[in-house]
């Protein structure tokens, strides 16, 4: 019924193939969500206290077919509630489909919420073992890049201040510094991430286009067309939780934002 | 089926992978306790070491045992209990607090119920300082046997454990599951042996009876040795077999609602 089985097919290394893929979100009342109400609809065989709600769902996604190959980046653009977050989810492994097969083979590492697991009252070298523990990288590999990651993040004698006496900025930075430590094989992103001043947003840009070296695949949903013409070669346009257009980044997004 | 039986048993076994994260994150959950007051968990065992106080003052000489039997075997099982009761009750919260994090990284999900279990590991061994001053108090004394608690509470651990992720799945599909457990435990506490021993039952049937409370057997691992008793071959072997069938059950449920845990909360 359902799968998000991720083999290592060496024939086909860090793809991703979709077939059919939907993604319901079951509804629930407080009705169905009682434990006593459903023991005593097993133990009575529903007479007493019957389920009269239906079973109601929403459609994230319905019936995605497509499948990305290693060198693809694609842009996934559509209005707000077109289900870009829940696709995203979906590769990320996150959301298993409720019908269809998913198969993602390779690493994901997502940029979605860099600052995910924050802990404002531990000092900002504490959370850059919080973070990287989060992101699943082993102690030691942290411990290594500790020192280039306070360079990175320029916080100098505040990293052994705890994160909730930092100013916005400089959290986002510390955020920014650790997350990019990965290297995944799929990387996930919602819109680009931009941190810092002008000055630090150079040097911001610099790291991420290093770590799109090494990534095989890039899955970016943006509005920005700019943004999808500069770092995508291939464009899923999604409408209601449907593909209405795949294909070269060019042709879809003159579609979907107008020549 | 097998597939995803295979998929819940790695989600388990990845979850060592992420051992560094269940340790800072209940590193961190203790020293939030800590942060908000100066005495931290030790509130907690002021308030343990107030119950057990009471209990032994008015119940040690209503039933007429000496101190030196009465306030170590109480004192034992109240903090062995205590574990129980926040491992069951917080088990509960494991998916369902952990929503944010569950719904944007693909972290293993069992990583959750050990993160649970490690904290409360934590607070336990502020606890058990109790026992050494109960010990002081009453004029007992205890022996080598002691260290037996050690392999006691990894077993009592490993059955706590498949009971946490059983209880943090359903809580998280059943949101009224917590406040049902709540209120069982209360009448659970009055039917364990803590406060009374297995002796004083006045009929046999209700000793028959006690045998089928696991509590009373998972408390025993722990608080036997520890008062430097040695627990007898059966509890061991039925905490053994409870762990493992309870744990076969657990990766059962857990291969049928893993997938669909994150659409639940």
């Amino acid at each position: 019924m359902q799968s998000n089985e991720s083999t290592t097919d060496p024939a086909a290394p860090d793809s991703i193939v979709f077939q059919d893929v939907s993604i319901h979100f079951p509804v629930f009342n407080a009705s169905t969500r009682s434990f006593r109400k459903r023991v005593i609809q097993v133990a009575t065989g529903g007479i007493v206290a019957p389920d009269h709600t239906g079973h109601i769902v929403v459609q994230a996604l319905t019936n995605l077919t497509f499948s990305i190959r290693s060198g693809e980046r694609v842009a996934i653009l559509g209005h707000n509630g077109a289900g870009k977050t829940t696709l995203l989810g979906a590769l990320s492994r996150i959301y298993a489909p409720t019908s269809g097969k998913a198969l993602i083979t390779g690493s994901v590492g997502s940029l979605i919420n860099i600052s995910l697991g924050t802990d404002p009252e531990s000092t900002g070298r504490e959370n850059i073992f919080l973070r990287g523990a989060i992101l699943g990288l082993g102690r030691d590999f942290i411990k290594k890049k500790q020192e280039e990651i306070i360079d990175f993040s320029e916080l100098g004698d505040f990293i052994d201040l705890p994160v909730r006496t930092y100013s916005s900025g400089m959290a986002m930075r510390l955020a920014f510094a650790v997350s990019t430590m990965l290297r995944p094989e799929i990387l996930i992103m919602d819109e680009w991430l931009s941190v810092g001043d002008k000055n630090f947003q150079g040097k911001a840009a610099a790291r991420l286009d290093e770590m799109l070296k090494d990534t095989k695949i890039l899955v970016l949903a943006t509005h920005s067309r700019d943004l999808a013409l500069r770092h995508c070669n291939r464009a899923i346009w999604l409408e209601h939780g449907r593909i209405k257009k795949d294909g070269l980044v060019k042709e879809v997004a003159d579609c979907y934002f107008g020549a | 089926m097998q597939q995803k039986l295979r998929a819940a048993w790695a989600d388990v076994a990845e979850s060592r992978k992420f051992a560094s994260l269940i340790h800072i994150l209940g590193w961190q959950d203790m020293r939030h306790r800590y942060r908000r007051s100066l005495l931290g968990p030790f509130w907690l065992v002021g308030s343990t070491a107030a119950l057990v106080a009471t209990i032994c003052l008015l119940l040690g000489p209503m039933f007429g045992i000496p101190a030196a039997q009465y306030v170590p075997y109480v004192a034992g099982g109240m903090i062995v209990w205590n574990l129980i009761v926040s491992m069951v009750t917080e088990s509960c919260q494991a998916f369902i607090s952990e929503s944010t994090m569950i719904r944007q990284t693909s972290a293993p999900l069992f990583t959750y119920v050990a993160r649970v279990a490690w904290r409360n590991t934590l607070f336990f061994a502020h606890n058990l300082v109790i026992f050494p001053v109960a010990l002081w108090l009453s004029g007992a004394h205890t022996n080598w046997n002691a260290l037996l608690a050690v392999p006691g509470f990894l077993l009592l651990m490993a059955n706590l454990a498949w009971m946490g992720l059983v209880l943090g799945i359903l809580a998280a599909r059943y949101r009224d599951l917590p406040k049902t457990i709540e209120s069982v435990i209360p009448v659970m506490m009055f039917l364990t042996p803590i406060m009374w021993k297995p002796e004083m039952m006045p009929f046999r049937i209700g000793a028959r009876i006690l045998q089928f409370n696991p509590f009373y057997w998972l408390i025993d691992l722990v608080r036997l040795p520890l008062m430097g008793g040695i627990p007898p071959g059966k509890v061991w072997l039925a905490a053994a077999l409870a762990a493992v069938v309870g744990w076969g059950i657990a990766l059962v449920i857990f291969a049928r609602s893993r997938d669909r845990i994150v659409y639940w909360l």
